[in-house]
């Protein structure tokens, strides 16, 4: 069976959400940072071509807050998902490593290039000829955009592992078929974003004339142009998910379909304003407007990965490791042996769960639920399984799988299970210093089997 | 088992290992720059000396405070590596200790994001305005938050190393810190001073060689850095001593085994080097090349031993054995030609970057 790994409790914040904040900042930062080269990059052109007076000016701006978000924030947010991988769920990052860490150590190679053309062009631009400050922005994008492509074809394996299921060939998965519609829908998000940002900086530069800001916003807003193939993209990305992955965003789970609607509207608010406002009428925005649409960009970016996150289940990569880090081929052992038998880490606070049955469920709950679910806070079983009457939850339980197809299934034996909703009762009742288990006897220990044997031990999403 | 560590793993570890230990080091020098940097700005800062010119407005100071966010960034970015080569090499201790650490460990993130904010802010206009009490705080908090994340670093090194102590660890959620940890970062800290010179050292000189200061500045520098390597070599060294004490008898031979020892020796010859090329330059008052460059291959033989070693101390406690059969499933991943042809790609183009603004 896999390792097993301490399990930290984050109070009433359920871990993914931990996972999913520091995820989302970096996504927003890595992909603005991606998008910064690209603008960059045009925006010389414009100024070796005479196209942009002020354009030398906006680049010296631009790239300074470019330095000092994406080098800095950007990077760390970068090591800190990573590190928040590890607290979250070990197993996870532990398979992408085992799986692509050659891949991960390509894109290491174009995060050095990144930073050595970032920082050349930082530190010499001024005394360079345009050529080669063109140069230098071109390597500094082009490594950029690169670690996007790698990184892409890793994240959208956890989702759409395509053929790498059958072969696992590394191309079979780093070119899965999520990876295009991915790809190019990041890419345009990465444009828009630095587009966005750009807005906001033009308007703070306090020796550009109100024209010349004009000037430089209706340049930049054709960075935003791109922003019409998204519906496109979207489509197709939707459309190579895995159906049951499909079928919650559309309708299926009343949350994902929210935090779809959010993705998709706030998108759409800013490409109507961009398209309709900036590129057709040539407006002017202003700072709060600019930073307005920022804030709505980064909830798009919020809606979108917990969108992408969240359509993973009942896994973390598909068919492969499940959202509770229990590999799919270690259920049918572990329903036989039990899900504690190789977990070496004894309960914290043990003192305060009054009997043996009660720390063992306690540890089960630890060792399946707790990676999403908390015992009272977000996500919490308390108010999950609150209308339900003591024979349901432990049916409820033992056909997981099915009572909720982004479940996985149970993982554990009929007593671990029957420990399990009783902690969860007990929990529920307010912890009392003393507990009368109300059923634990063979009878019901042999119904939660039939329960269990009758759900079994596949779960109900399959490759298609 | 006799052979060179690490060639004296089988194939696929002693591959990964060989990447992790070059990566590392790469990192780690980095890393030395803005550890001892921070720590030199801060101690410029509060003693500003009597001479016309504060310390911490002289050209030493100032070139350092200029090159530590670059620093940074380059230290980060090249710590991704080893980052990612141990999670090979030591799956389940590194991650155990991350998690036994739990938000003690990811601490590590923000104190980082503040320290980096506040290298820009160190060598920014704006800091000359504030009162004197901030800004000679500043520079200390800033190399205090450096080493709160070398510490953090130790730490998680040395509860990974002791699986018989992760359970209770877990119960009781109290982080067991050995004294012998502090000798083991004084080795870091002291040490990190030696390469700022030497770093610091190259940037002197190839700025004289295009500006011709006057031979005056550059004497001072040559005197302070070589004062600077000396000082850290020294400390560096005593803390050596009292760590290889500090080490159970079986560990102490083990550094001593036939497979370890020539790298002992490297690291020993490094120093040794070291403090030559220094004293040489201290007593013509001049940084010339022939001398850097003696004093480079003296470091890097130090880096490089000390390195290994460090790994070796750390196989006393870990059974690598078990770890083979991993490491060589990993090994059987594709993705290693794509690697090396971007490493090779990026390589070519990041001296092409260098040569575009050195040519210009």
């Amino acid at each position: 069976m896999s390792e097993v790994f301490p399990v930290n409790d984050f109070g009433p914040a359920m871990p993914g959400l931990v996972m999913a904040a520091v995820a989302i900042v970096h996504v927003f930062l890595a992909q603005f940072a991606v998008g910064g080269g690209m603008l960059l990059c045009y925006f010389q052109w414009l100024a070796m071509t005479d196209r942009s007076e002020h354009a030398r000016r906006f680049i010296d701006g631009y790239f300074k807050v470019l330095v000092l978000i994406s080098f800095i924030l950007g990077a760390l947010t970068g090591v800190g998902i990573w590190l928040t991988s590890i607290q979250i769920s070990p197993a996870t990052i532990g398979a992408m490593v085992e799986n692509f860490h050659w891949l991960w150590a390509a894109e290491w190679t174009f995060f050095c290039l990144e930073v050595v053309a970032g920082y050349c062009f930082y530190r010499c631009h001024k005394r360079l000829d345009d050529r080669t400050s063109l140069k230098l922005l071109m390597l500094y994008a082009f490594a950029s955009w690169m670690s996007l492509f790698i990184i892409n074809g890793i994240l959208s394996w956890q989702l759409t592992p395509g053929r790498w299921v059958e072969t696992h060939q590394i191309a079979d998965g780093f070119f899965n078929p999520g990876f295009f519609p991915s790809l190019l829908f990041r890419t345009v998000v990465a444009t828009t974003l630095s587009g966005l940002a750009a807005c906001f900086v033009i308007n703070t530069m306090s020796d550009i004339d109100r024209e010349g800001k004009r000037q430089l916003i209706n340049q930049t807003a054709r960075l935003l142009i791109p922003m019409v193939a998204m519906p496109f993209l979207g489509a197709w990305y939707l459309a190579v998910l895995p159906a049951d992955s499909r079928g919650w965003i559309l309708g299926g789970s009343p949350a994902m379909m929210l935090f779809f609607s959010i993705s998709v509207g706030a998108s759409l608010a800013i490409g109507a304003y961009a398209i309709a406002g900036l590129v057709m009428r040539k407006l002017y925005i202003n700072g709060a407007t600019a930073l307005l649409l920022l804030v709505l960009a980064f909830g798009a970016t919020a809606g979108g990965e917990f969108v992408r996150e969240g359509s993973r289940k009942p896994f973390s990569i598909r068919y492969v490791l499940y959202s509770n880090a229990i590999l799919p081929e270690d259920v049918p052992r572990m329903r036989e042996v039990g899900c504690l038998t190789n977990d070496p880490y004894p309960l914290r606070n043990a003192e305060e769960v009054p009997t043996p049955l009660l720390r063992t469920g306690a540890l089960v709950f630890r060792r399946q639920c707790s990676i999403c679910h908390t015992l009272e806070g977000t996500n919490a079983v308390a108010h999950l399984t609150g209308t339900w009457d003591l024979d349901q939850m432990r049916m409820n339980l033992a056909k997981l799988q099915h009572t909720k197809p982004f479940m996985p299934p149970f993982a554990g034996t009929a007593r671990e299970l029957e420990a399990m909703v009783q902690f969860i009762r007990w929990n529920s009742a307010g912890r009392p210093g003393q507990w009368e288990h109300q059923t634990d006897d063979e009878k019901t220990l042999s119904q939660i089997q039939t329960w269990l044997d009758e759900a079994g031990t596949e779960s109900s999403s399959h490759p298609q | 088992m006799d052979s060179l560590f690490p060639l004296s793993l089988p194939a696929a570890s002693a591959f990964y290992m060989t990447l992790y230990l070059l990566t590392f080091m790469i990192h780690h020098a980095m890393m030395h720059y803005v550890m001892a940097g921070s720590l030199y700005i801060a101690w410029a800062t509060a003693f500003p000396g009597s001479s016309a010119t504060p310390r911490s407005e002289q050209p030493l100071a100032l070139l350092i405070r200029d090159w530590t966010p670059f620093m940074l960034s380059g230290a980060i970015t090249a710590g991704i590596a080893p980052l990612l080569f141990i999670q090979i090499l030591y799956q389940k201790s590194f991650y155990t200790a991350n998690l036994l650490l739990g938000w003690r460990w990811m601490l590590i993130i923000p104190v980082l994001i503040i320290a980096f904010y506040l290298l820009y802010l160190l060598k920014s206009s704006v800091i000359t305005k504030w009162p004197s009490v901030v800004r000679v705080n500043l520079p200390l908090f800033t190399a205090l938050c450096f080493l709160f994340v070398g510490f953090c670093w130790t730490v998680n090194n040395s509860v990974g190393n002791h699986e018989e102590n992760w359970a209770k660890i877990y119960t009781d959620q109290t982080i067991p810190v050995a004294w012998s940890i502090l000798a083991r970062m004084g080795i870091w800290i002291a040490g990190s001073f030696a390469t700022l010179a030497v770093i610091t050292g190259w940037q002197i000189a190839s700025k004289k060689n295009k500006d011709s200061p006057e031979n005056g500045t550059c004497d001072l520098q040559a005197k302070q850095l070589a004062s600077v390597s000396l000082f850290g070599l020294t400390m560096a060294g005593i803390s050596a001593g009292i760590y290889y004490w500090s080490l159970e008898p079986g560990i102490q031979s083990a550094l001593l085994g036939p497979s370890v020892l020539l790298w002992l020796m490297l690291a020993i010859v490094g120093v040794i080097v070291q403090v030559l090329g220094w004293l040489f330059q201290f007593r013509n008052a001049c940084l010339c090349r022939k001398h850097l460059t003696m004093v480079t291959t003296g470091l890097i033989a130090a880096l490089s031993g000390t390195t290994i070693l460090r790994e070796v101390i750390r196989l006393q406690f870990i059974d690598i054995h078990k770890l083979y059969p991993l490491h060589e499933k990993s090994s059987q991943v594709g993705g290693l030609s794509v690697f090396l042809l971007f490493a090779l790609m990026n390589t070519i183009l990041i001296v092409y970057c260098l040569r575009l603004v050195r040519t210009r």
